[in-house]
């Protein structure tokens, strides 16, 4: 397992040296680069179904470039080397070996709801199929997310012989890990301390808007497959590779392309951070780059150009997986359903009409007057809510522009502009996605909202320390350093405050997996009872829907039918017991229902169903298990068991 | 000075830093294992034993198999211990997820428990279902401890081990938290002393 890893890693590394020699790319900035070009290049193969030989051609290609590489540079290996060397890249590398010694070792699991739901069973459907979830039906709801993430995990674990969740935490790890390298890439060697406390600040990012109060749980950073830290950071990341490329022409857009590709691959709010980070850089370009040239164009005409190039790899990238889609899945990927089944066009269309012209329904109102409330009253980090957030990116705004050079104070100040009308867009997207899209129980409450507001945040945080990075590098070095060392030391100071016992990942401990680990249990008496091609219909009494979201995790390899409701308003006990009965049965025959798995029994479902099962289903207590054959008979059903019991306790 | 200063590189810097903290870790060590073994040996650290059953539950009840069920959301287990406690030691099962396990302790003159006076029970790394206070030589006169936070947790309690003697090894415990602190912390600590060095010699980089 660890040599699939490793090997994985190596390639990393060795095409970010590759792209360091030959291109000349700011040692720095290499690993993010080369991790989102080779996962890009294995996402492009897996959509054409060769999500395995994607893999292959990665390795190739590393060690294609690598080859070049040493050829081209014989004489000066050992000082490229050196140059390779800087403080970014050494703590990369540092911070991806310890953290695949800590995985390895203690091998946490997944934890959190929707990582049953999509985002950690879409990575086992993955590794048990070699293919792209959209290639086959399964117990997944949805699967029109787009696989970069998935793709990443897949990297580092396709020899595998199981799927490892722990694994999945290292890809993402080494990805957060790639971007923190670039966020330094503003220092050189001499200038380590400074690439230490960016760095750090980078490694903090996650924890400053995932622990805001003190729990005595664990908060699983670093060990959760969740994507809305890698959209921050990687939004975070294309900002970084662009400021601190100064070369003036197409050279210091390139690196960012694949980046953006590999971002919008990762959820759709992706495509929408994408297309903000090209507004900052545009701007970036017409007031700071005066002798900027695109593949030889100068003046204005030639930074349109690099914003379009930009946008125009989110899109194509956007487009692309929703051409695989309505190929592959035969369905069009352009409606975002929801509660008004809207295509997403006409849901800008409708709210921007709907906010600037009116007339506005009333549930427009009220939920933007919960978000105008939400930005000063939710506590969306360790600092606070997103008005202190706001007055602290301004401070450091403020700082970075009073420190700066003559040109970082013009940059300073136009990022500080597009960044905030960057926020403003970012947030009335989310305003349209509640009141169109989300139902009015989840609209109204705001759901979530703390999960997909702080990717912009996280962007928007690193770019004023960006900018005070710029100040160091130069504008009034003491000034600038004493403030990125003072906020960044009460940063840490505040980290030390809230983490305590296990709540941060090094602490974990099985208590934090316990309904895991009993599922697992359960999962591992059944399993030789279970076939391949059987699809089942899971019953988990008592449960709030948790344990039959881990369920159709852990047997992965089947499908579980999906829980539908059954109408049985204004009708008495015996013809509720009959139109249950009789609306399973239809159900059950359409979707070819095999065999039923009942974790725990209820008294409900005992009423329900109880006379269909030849062995008592109220016996399935919470420590036993049973699994039944469904057997069709005569226009009508019944179960008939095939394994059951009490699950022996480890 | 200035001359001295600029002959500080960075490479010495970090290889002070890190050297340093290895020392403290040391000796941190050293002064808990005297400071300890002194104290049992004239009388004042006593290991003891207890269940569940010295204790007076309020909250909870006892079931017919020797399992407790606890009644509402705030159940408490306390008793009277006038005496330095290091570290509490127990064995808990329970069937539902715990979430908080609190202990607070009272000292000399205080009139009851408050917020002030409280330590959150860690699971033990390796050894499943066994929690550990600790409380770093504390003179305490009463403790209580709430083992959950949710009504109807059927919890199987063990022992209560209090002030369990530790090996010498014990003291120098390298968990991935110390791992992980003497990584930042060399970091850190290394960066702000060449900032230091860097006003000292007017010579930012």
């Amino acid at each position: 397992m660890l040599l699939n890893c490793i090997i994985s890693f190596l390639a990393i590394i060795v095409f970010a040296f590759a792209l360091h020699t030959i291109y000349n790319l700011k040692a720095s900035l290499t690993p993010l680069v080369s991790l989102a070009i080779l996962i890009d290049i294995n996402i492009v193969f897996a959509m054409f179904d060769m999500l395995k030989e994607g893999v292959w051609i990665t390795y190739a290609t590393s060690i294609f470039a690598l080859v070049y590489a040493i050829y081209k540079n014989k004489d000066k290996i050992s000082e490229t080397i050196n140059s390779f060397l800087s403080p970014g890249v050494i703590f990369f590398v540092i911070s991806s070996l310890a953290m695949l010694t800590f995985l390895s070792i203690r091998q946490p699991l997944m934890s959190e709801w929707d990582e049953f739901s999509f985002w950690g069973i879409s990575k086992n459907l993955m590794k048990i199929h070699d293919q792209l979830y959209t290639f086959y039906p399964s117990s997944m709801i949805g699967n029109s997310t787009p696989p970069s993430l998935g793709v990443l995990a897949y990297y580092f674990q396709w020899s595998v012989p199981e799927f490892s969740e722990w694994i999945c935490f290292f890809g993402y790890d080494v990805m957060f890990f790639a971007c923190y390298s670039a966020f330094t890439s503003a220092f050189d060697r001499k200038g380590w301390n400074n690439s230490f406390f960016v760095y750090l600040f980078g490694f903090l990012c996650p924890y400053i808007f995932e622990v805001y109060t003190k729990i005595i749980y664990l908060e699983p950073v670093y060990i959760t497959t969740y994507a809305d830290v890698p959209l921050g950071v990687m939004f975070a990341g294309i900002l970084a590779t662009y400021i601190f490329s100064s070369d003036n022409n197409s050279r210091d857009i390139l690196p960012v392309l694949p980046i953006i590709m590999m971002l919008t691959m990762i959820k759709d709010m992706g495509l929408a951070l994408s297309c903000i980070a090209a507004f900052i850089i545009f701007f970036d370009l017409i007031v700071g780059k005066k002798e900027f040239s695109f593949f030889k164009i100068k003046g204005v005409l030639g930074k349109i150009l690099a914003g379009a190039t930009m946008v125009g790899t989110a899109g194509m990238s956007f487009v692309s997986w929703s051409l695989h889609m309505i190929k592959v899945l035969e369905r069009n990927p352009f409606e975002l359903g929801g509660v008004t089944n809207m295509g997403q066009v006409e849901m800008l269309i409708t709210g921007i009409k709907e906010l600037l012209i009116g007339p506005r329904s009333q549930k427009f109102i009220d939920v933007t007057d919960q978000m105008y409330h939400a930005f000063f009253d939710f506590k969306i980090s360790m600092f606070g809510s997103g008005f202190v957030l706001f007055i602290i990116i301004t401070i450091l705004f403020v700082l970075s522009f009073v420190f700066g050079n003559k040109i970082s104070k013009k940059r300073t100040l136009m990022m500080y502009i597009t960044s905030v009308i960057g926020f403003l867009g970012y947030y009335i997207f989310h305003l349209f996605l509640y009141v169109y899209i989300f139902r009015d129980q989840n609209a109204y409450g705001l759901a979530s909202y703390n999960r997909y507001i702080y990717p912009y945040y996280i962007g928007w945080l690193c770019l004023a320390v960006f900018a005070l990075c710029l100040a160091i590098r130069d504008g009034k070095r003491f000034f600038a350093k004493s403030t990125l060392f003072g906020f960044i030391g009460v940063t840490f100071l505040l980290f030390n405050f809230y983490i305590s016992y296990d709540n941060i990942f090094v602490e974990c401990n099985d208590r934090s997996f316990a309904t895991r680990l009993n599922i697992k249990e359960k999962v591992k008496y059944i399993e030789d009872a279970i076939e391949d091609d059987d699809v089942i219909y899971l019953y988990c009494g008592g449960d709030n829907g948790e344990r039959w979201f881990i369920y159709t995790h852990e047997l992965a390899s089947n499908i579980i039918i999906e829980e539908r409701s059954v109408d049985t308003e204004g009708l008495t006990e015996e013809e509720r017991k009959e139109k249950y009965q009789k609306v399973f049965y239809e159900r059950f025959k359409q979707q070819g229902v095999t065999n039923v798995l009942i974790d725990c029994s209820s008294k409900e479902f005992e009423n329900l169903f109880g006379d269909l099962f030849d062995w008592n289903v109220g016996n399935v207590g919470r420590d036993s298990m049973a699994y039944y054959k469904v057997v069709y008979e005569d226009d009508w059903f019944h179960f008939e068991l095939i394994k059951g019991g009490e699950v022996l306790d480890a | 000075m200035l001359n001295k200063a600029k002959t500080i590189t960075s490479k010495k810097i970090i290889v002070f830093t890190s050297i340093s903290l290895i020392v403290l870790f040391i000796f941190n060590g050293i002064a808990q294992f005297v400071v300890e073994s002194v104290s049992r040996k004239n009388g004042s650290l006593i290991e003891k034993r207890l269940t569940v059953d010295d204790f007076f539950c309020d909250g909870m009840k006892k079931l017919e198999n020797g399992e407790w069920q606890t009644t509402d959301n705030d159940p408490k287990m306390i008793i009277e211990e006038k005496q330095k406690i290091t570290s509490i030691y127990f064995y808990m099962e329970s069937s539902m997820f715990p979430g908080e396990m609190t202990m607070y302790y009272t000292e000399e003159g205080d009139a009851g428990f408050s917020e002030r006076k409280r330590i959150w029970a860690i699971p033990v790394q390796g050894e499943k279902n066994w929690y550990c206070i600790d409380m770093n030589m504390k003179n305490v006169t009463s403790i209580r401890i709430d083992p959950t936070m949710y009504r109807g947790n059927i919890i199987k309690f063990g022992d209560f081990i209090f002030n369990e003697e530790m090996s010498f090894i014990g003291y120098f415990e390298i968990s991935y938290g110390t791992v992980f602190n003497f990584i930042v912390y060399t970091g850190l600590i290394s960066s702000i002393i060449k900032f230091i060095v860097e006003i000292l010699t007017r010579n930012f980089d």
